[in-house]
Order: structure tokens, then C-alpha cells, then sequence
């Protein structure tokens, strides 16, 4: 797992690349953390790169998502690959994130 | 003091002090084969035998002679280890196996002869006698490296420059031999049992690891027991109208995975599969939760979807870390086969009818523990006599062999279909075997949970 920061606004983008599973899920966590610490809310997650997610990984962008939105943001994810979209949709997590295919789209969004 | 040190330098470049370092490395080899002998946990545990204690009174006697016989020549002198070994017996096994230590070194040294032959017997026996003494102080506790360092440093210079004087006087040669002798065996003798007691509280360490890692197990195993526990033994049912089968392999230990099926009614069965995100101690803390929740929740005068809604909520409440767990529970009458089922995230089971296997087509539902007001829909199905409904989790389908190739819902269906004629037993059991035969030397990366229903013609 390789994650690329970016910035945009107030916007965090991330680029997260590789597999998300229970070793790389702690790495993801603790480089995100200290930013919702620091009072990032609004992060857009590219999964383009993305190409498993375990359900304990899975965990964690919920997490993400809860933190942002009781600091008033949001996480938006962009480009998901259509296996990893089948896992969202599985457990019924298409209704927590928006998703979008367009990085300027999903940028207006917030 | 300039004198000395100069004095010292000489000896290193003469080869003396490396000669007697040289010969104490070999000590520090007995010393670790002697670490790894299994009475030496005893001491350890500070429940030493008396017999253990002459052993050891007794090995570090010889230890003792060999630091005489390996001694090197300076000035008539003898520079040696004999203390060191009465020293370390004392420090670990009191004053009767250091006196013992000393007695076996110093006789020996008495006989060997030369100016200095009485003085230097009677410094290993009250070597150590000191040692013990210190032992005793201790109360049995072993000493710190820097403790046993400086006692070892009191020693030398006790022997070298107390006992000796008053013995054999203070004549030219004699303090020719205690300025020749003084540092270097200073040097070596507290190196040496530094040294050695680093070697023991490194065992020592390593078995307290060991037995915190003991114990853990055993408590993992414990928790092992009590989550199978939870867990309806599958069986054949004393009713007759069906068969029922279900099997949990969790990939730890512990795991996070869940089946349960239960009477509602005189009809009606509930079945319920799970799988709590994540694994080991914490999703088996959650499934353990999940599965005493599940059932309390049941009730009869409603279907699964508000089972899982009144779940859910209980669910929410304080779950801070977003564990979530994917549920698919079910509602079967096995006299009319109506069966009323409620997704949850979970993988769509599978349908065993006249011959044909096929996944069932769910209606989204979101993993419980999340949302909190999500709301759960009801699907229908019919079971005729003969059907199987298998449920499963995805340590099934994802199920990794060597090559990373998943097992996959391809190769699930050929097992179901391969297996679609027999018992629940035999189906789940088929699998796991195909399962085991697929993976093959790989690690079980997740855990395994079927559970499967047939309603008998």
C-alpha cells in the first residue's frame, strides 16, 4: 500500500495504491490520523490504484468517513475499481460514500 | 596511577591480558552451555535444591581450578580467574555452594605452591563466602550485572591487597606481584562476571517471554473453548422433516465468524451466518456480542428484517471503532418450506433446488453496527422438500491458494454442484475438503463458517 497526498482547497486528496488489508490498514490509519488531528475534513480518496480491500480495511474508511463528518466534512472516493465497487456494495456501504468517476466533479462536491 | 595504566598497556601488548581474556571466553561458553541445563530454571525460580546446590558448588570448583591452571605468568604472579567461579556460585546459590567453590579452587591452589599460595586459597573460600553472603542479603534475588561487577572488584582488591599483606607480608617481591597482578585480574575477574550474569538475565528474560507467551496461549485457548461454546453443535436433529449442518473453522484461535440456527416455533427454524470485519480477539469479542444479541432479539411475532433492524441499533450504540458484522438470517418453516429471509452485507447464500445451484439475488442491506436508523427488507423463498439453502462466509470464497488465486464463487458453485445430492453434513464437509485441497500449503488467511439446511422429502 502507497498513499499520495495532495491538496486542493481544503480538500485532502489521496491516492491510495495497492492492496488494503489487516497489515496495511494500521500504515493507512496512522498517516491519516495526525491530518484529522490537524482539522483536515474533507478528503477525497482516488482508488484507481486500489486493488483489494479486506472488510478490516474496509473498517477503516468508515472510520474516516464518521471522523470527517462529525467535524463537518466529508470522504468522497473517485475512480473505484468495479471489483472493489462490488465489495462496497456487498456490505451496503454504497449509501455511507459518494462516488464519483471525475476528479473535478467529485472536487465540486464538497 | 600513570604508572599503572602504562603498566597495563604493556601487558595488553605483551598478550597477557588478552591471554587471560582469551581463556575466559571459554568460561563464558561453559557458562551458557550451563544456562541451557533444565535444573538451571530452578535456580532461577529460586527453588534450588540442596543437592543442586553442591552440583553447582561443585562445577564452579572446577571452574575455579581452570581459572588457576589457566592463569598467566607475571612477575612470579599469578593473574587468574580462580575467584570468579566461588564468586558466581555464591551470587546465584548462597554461601554453602560458593564456600564449596572456593574450598575446590583453593585447595587446589594451596598445593600448586609459591609465595603467594596461602593468601590466594584462603581469597577464593572467602570469595566465596562473601558472595553467598551477598546472595543472602538478596534474599535468593539475582543480582544486577553492575552489582555483581563491583562486589567482584571488593573481592580483588580484598584478596590482592588486604589478605595477601597480612598473610605474606609486604616484601619487595610481594609488591612486585600485587602491582603486577592488580589490574589486570580486577580487569578480567569483573568483566568476566559481568559478563556472565548479562548471559543469565538474558535467559531470564527469554523464559519470562516464554511463560507470558504460555500463559497467553493457554488464555486464547480458554477463549477458544467458550466461543465454540456459543455455537449450536451441529447435529442431526430429532426432527426428522429436515437435516441441518454447520461448521466453523476460525482462522486464529479466536475468530469473528457466526452461525446459529434455533426453533422460533413448533414450525419455524432461524438460521443465522455472520461475519464480524476483521479477526482474532477483537472481532471474536464483537461476534460474541453479535451472536448472545442475535438470539435474545428473536421473536416470533416478527420477521428477520426487524430482527436485524433491533439489532443494529443495539449494535450502534458506542461502537467507536465502526466494527461492523455482515448478517444474513433466515426464517424457515420446515412444514410449508415458506422461507422469509433479511441481508445484512452478507454473501448471498446459495439454493440447492431439483438439481439446480444457484446464488440468491439480494436486496442491499447495510452491515449491521454503522448506520444507525438503515433499514432491513424481507425476500421470500419456497423450499421443497429436498432443497438445501447453504449459507457461508467469505473465508469460503476468498480463500487463497500459493498463486494468490482466490477460490472464488466459480469453483464454490462446481463443489455445490458436484456435492448438490447429499446431506448438509456431506456438502459442508465436501467443501472444506475442497477448500483444503485448493488452498493447500497456505496459511488460512480468514475464517470459515457454512452452515446449510435441507428440508427432507
Amino acid at each position: 500500500m502507497k498513499l499520495w497526498e495532495k491538496r486542493q482547497d481544503n480538500i485532502v486528496i489521496l491516492a491510495v495504491h495497492g492492496r488494503l488489508d489487516a497489515t496495511t490498514g494500521p500504515l493507512f490509519e496512522q498517516q491519516v490520523a495526525p491530518m484529522i488531528d490537524a482539522g483536515d475534513k474533507n478528503f477525497l480518496l482516488d482508488l484507481a490504484h486500489l486493488d483489494y480491500i479486506s472488510s478490516a480495511a474496509l473498517r477503516r474508511l468508515l472510520l474516516l468517513a464518521k471522523r470527517s463528518e462529525d467535524r463537518g466534512g466529508k470522504v468522497a472516493l473517485l475512480s473505484v475499481q468495479s471489483h472493489i465497487l462490488e465489495i462496497f456494495e456487498m456490505a451496503g456501504f454504497t449509501q455511507l460514500f459518494q462516488f464519483y468517476t471525475d476528479q473535478d466533479e467529485a472536487i465540486r462536491s464538497f | 596511577m600513570v604508572e599503572m595504566i602504562n603498566e597495563m598497556v604493556n601487558e595488553v601488548l605483551n598478550g597477557t591480558l588478552s591471554k587471560l581474556i582469551e581463556n575466559i571466553s571459554i568460561l563464558m561458553i561453559l557458562a551458557y552451555l550451563m544456562t541451557r541445563i533444565s535444573s538451571f530454571g530452578d535456580l532461577l525460580n529460586r527453588s534450588f535444591s540442596l543437592k543442586n546446590r553442591l552440583f553447582l558448588g561443585f562445577a564452579f570448583g572446577v571452574v575455579s581450578i581452570y581459572g588457576t591452571l589457566s592463569s598467566v605468568q607475571i612477575f612470579g604472579g599469578l593473574a587468574n580467574f580462580r575467584d570468579l567461579g566461588p564468586t558466581i556460585a555464591g551470587l546465584l546459590a548462597g554461601p554453602v555452594a560458593g564456600g564449596l567453590a572456593g574450598l575446590i579452587g583453593g585447595v587446589h591452589r594451596y598445593f600448586l605452591g609459591g609465595i603467594t599460595g596461602p593468601p590466594c586459597s584462603v581469597a577464593s573460600i572467602l570469595a566465596g563466602l562473601i558472595a553467598g553472603c551477598f546472595y543472602l542479603w538478596k534474599r535468593g534475588r539475582i543480582v544486577r550485572i553492575w552489582e555483581a561487577a563491583l562486589l567482584m572488584i571488593g573481592i580483588e582488591l580484598l584478596h590482592i591487597l588486604v589478605i595477601t599483606p597480612l598473610m605474606v607480608g609486604t616484601s619487595d617481591e610481594v609488591l612486585k606481584i600485587i602491582r603486577a597482578v592488580l589490574m589486570p585480574m580486577i580487569l578480567v575477574n569483573s568483566a568476566g562476571i559481568a559478563i556472565f550474569f548479562f548471559i543469565i538475565h538474558n535467559l531470564n528474560r527469554e523464559r519470562l517471554i516464554e511463560a507470558e507467551k504460555q500463559r497467553m496461549d493457554s488464555e486464547l485457548h480458554i477463549a477458544h473453548e467458550i466461543q465454540m461454546g456459543m455455537l449450536p453443535a451441529p447435529m442431526t436433529p430429532r426432527d426428522s422433516r429436515y437435516d441441518i449442518y454447520a461448521v466453523m473453522k476460525p482462522a486464529k484461535e479466536v475468530g469473528g465468524d457466526l452461525y446459529n440456527f434455533f426453533a422460533l416455533d413448533g414450525d419455524r427454524l432461524c438460521l443465522v451466518i455472520g461475519d464480524v470485519a476483521g479477526k482474532g480477539v477483537s472481532a471474536s469479542l464483537h461476534m460474541a456480542i453479535t451472536q448472545k444479541l442475535l438470539k435474545a432479539l428473536a421473536r416470533v411475532d416478527e420477521g428477520p428484517a426487524a430482527l436485524l433492524g433491533r439489532l443494529n441499533r443495539e449494535l450502534c450504540e458506542g461502537n467507536e471503532t465502526m466494527t461492523f458484522v455482515t448478517i444474513f438470517v433466515a426464517f424457515s418453516d420446515i412444514r410449508t418450506g415458506e422461507t422469509v429471509f433479511s441481508n445484512g452485507g452478507h454473501n448471498p447464500p446459495y439454493l440447492i433446488s431439483r438439481g439446480d445451484v444457484s446464488r440468491l439475488v439480494l436486496e442491499s442491506g447495510v452491515a449491521l453496527g454503522i448506520l444507525e436508523n438503515a433499514v432491513y427488507t424481507e425476500q421470500r423463498l419456497k423450499l421443497l422438500p429436498g432443497d438445501t439453502l447453504y449459507l457461508y462466509t467469505d473465508g469460503v470464497n476468498e480463500a487463497m491458494n500459493g498463486r494468490e488465486e482466490l477460490f472464488d464463487y466459480n469453483r464454490l458453485n462446481a463443489s455445490l454442484s458436484r456435492l448438490r445430492a447429499l446431506t448438509p453434513e456431506a456438502i459442508c464437509q465436501g467443501v472444506l475438503d475442497d477448500l483444503a485441497h485448493f488452498v493447500g500449503q497456505n496459511e488460512q488467511s480468514d475464517d470459515i463458517t457454512m452452515l446449510a439446511l435441507r428440508l427432507n422429502k
